[in-house]
């Protein structure tokens, strides 16, 4: 295996005239927890799907864990759990026959994990799954996923449906079957507070395309923003340096948004009268919000 | 090819059709022993209609065996087991689709060739198990009611009834394959079935008829087994089977 869990080159997935996935390069390093952020409609559950063999990539390449996914399908789905958003399994079966399904089509199969997250998770096995909450079933999809004790685990908006304490519980789980054991895991969300959790990179979808991708912590430490409160109006030239992605105004209040400069910005802004000065963190949301309002035209 | 879990789960998933066909065509089987006095009473004593060819009343009155033959293999069972291979091949890929499961299944570990033919596999059993059992019914049944039954012959005859249902089974698993709502691909599968069995009218075009050819009339009167018939059904159902899984491979899901 390669150090890329997940490599595609210039793949593509097109319905008709319409592109779900278009020129997707992506490159989830082995070992990492990778993001895909986007709004509804961005292409993640596509990318998903294609690396799992659900739907027919139009053309470019993909690798799953180093084998190629149009011919490969069959082994990178027994090395590759899958968790797809609001999963749909056999109603009519209890809990405990789905587990017995299940683990009758994997060569291995760890009961362990299965008794034990049926339990943190309260999920009584007598019960019919279409009686199951969506919530349940998810957390159901995710032990079925994680029992075959998967090289790459894939989920797709995994917590759709979650109070708080499930979601915490969802990502303990993944976190120490998965992340401790240095294995990988490849999440697509659009909730920001999961990313934040569990991600330590992160790519970010705009209408089928990858439009950036950086570690977190890169990403955080390069955006920053600078609040002001100006005694003044400041002159326009101030907002003109190349480092500024981003001003809003509301009266003297400003927030600059600043990917590069910082310290010279800084100078700037404080030689300038002002009643405030604050240097903060960009949060994930804000970030999030202005590459899918700029979209792909910023990188 | 076949995966074990796969089978089973599709033989509990199809259980209460398999059921309720084993029950109407068992209820079918029974009633012939237990109804031959009277139709026989019946059928000698009533004016025929003018459609109705007498040679054919005498043949079926002639003996027991007859009388089974011609109100089991010739009518129920052919009728039946066509109806319960539409009935079952109709849900076996568009349930997947329309319920929304195969994400579910095809992330497991299976190749889609091999969720096909397990399917199908699945699907020719238990049409399989409804007629051999409900066969085995009519013989035991026959049997204490003190009638005698040539049960080779007619165990062949039903054989030839399955390897005919199957071939409908098969092509209407393809109509399921590519219509994604069961109800619909069962219509349009009837109506595709319904089309194959008017060569069926028509003196010229009978043996055409997988219908007619289901009923085995050569080898129950003249003892000819139709051989070439079942290998050309074979040859078919392969066709069909292949045809649904390239249509299946082909699905996005």
């Amino acid at each position: 295996m390669n150090n890329w869990a997940v490599q595609t080159k210039a793949l593509c997935k097109n319905y008709g005239e319409k592109r779900a996935v278009t020129d997707l390069n992506l490159e989830v390093p082995a070992g990492s927890v990778f993001a895909l952020l986007g709004l509804n409609g961005a292409g993640k559950s596509t990318i998903l799907k294609m690396l799992m063999g659900l739907i027919h990539p139009s053309s470019g390449e993909g690798f799953c864990l180093g084998m190629d996914i149009r011919t490969r399908g069959m082994e990178i789905r027994q090395k590759v759990g899958y968790m797809g958003e609001e999963t749909r399994m056999y109603g009519y079966m209890n809990v405990h026959q789905a587990v017995r399904f299940c683990s009758g089509l994997y060569g291995s199969w760890d009961d362990g994990i299965v008794k034990e997250y049926m339990d943190t998770f309260q999920i009584p096995g007598q019960a019919r799954l279409h009686q199951l909450s969506q919530g349940q079933k998810n957390q159901l999809a995710l032990i079925l996923a994680l029992a075959p004790r998967p090289d790459l685990l894939l989920l797709d908006e995994p917590t759709t449906g979650f109070d708080p304490v499930k979601r915490r519980l969802f990502f303990n789980a993944v976190l120490r079957e998965m992340v401790a054991e240095g294995k990988t895991v490849l999440l697509a969300s659009h909730h920001l507070e999961d990313v934040e959790r569990v991600a330590d990179q992160v790519g970010l979808m705009h209408r089928g395309r990858l439009v950036h991708t950086c570690s977190l912590d890169e990403l955080r430490a390069r955006e920053k923003e600078i609040r002001v409160v100006f005694q003044k109006e400041p002159p326009a030239d101030l907002f003109r340096h190349p480092g500024i992605v981003q001003v809003k105004q509301e009266g003297m209040a400003y927030r600059i948004t600043i990917s590069d400069g910082l310290e010279e910005i800084w100078q700037s802004c404080s030689s300038f009268p002002h009643y405030a000065l604050d240097v903060i963190s960009a949060d994930l949301e804000d970030i999030f919000l202005r590459y899918t309002e700029e979209g792909w035209h910023r990188d | 090819m076949i995966s074990p879990a796969l089978f089973f789960k599709e033989l509990v998933e199809n259980r209460i059709k398999f059921w309720i066909s084993f029950f109407i065509l068992g209820v079918l089987a029974v009633i012939i022993p237990l109804l031959y006095a009277f139709a026989g009473n019946m059928l000698g004593s009533i004016n025929l209609s003018p459609y109705v060819n007498p040679g054919e009343i005498s043949f079926i009155l002639s003996s027991y065996p007859n009388y089974a033959w011609s109100q089991w293999t010739a009518k129920n069972l052919t009728q039946f087991a066509s109806l319960a291979a539409i009935v079952l091949g109709m849900g076996a890929l568009a349930g997947e689709t329309a319920y929304g499961t195969a994400p579910f299944l095809l992330s497991k570990p299976l190749t889609r060739r091999q969720v096909y033919a397990t399917k199908m596999a699945a699907g020719i059993f238990l049409l399989g198990l409804a007629i051999v059992a409900s066969t085995f019914l009519l013989i035991l049944v026959s049997a204490m009611k003190g009638y005698t039954l040539q049960a080779g012959p007619f165990i062949a005859s039903a054989i030839v009834v399955y390897v005919g249902a199957a071939v409908i089974y098969l092509g209407t698993a393809v109509i399921s394959t590519i219509i994604p709502d069961p109800v619909k691909a069962g219509v349009v599968a009837a109506i595709f079935w319904g089309l194959a069995s008017v060569p069926g009218y028509f003196r010229g075009t009978v043996q055409y008829s997988i219908f007619y050819q289901m009923k085995a009339i050569r080898y129950w009167l003249q003892g000819e087994f139709p051989w070439l018939v079942l290998i050309l059904w074979l040859g078919i159902g392969f066709l069909l089977f292949e045809t649904g899984v390239y249509y299946w491979r082909q699905k996005d899901f």
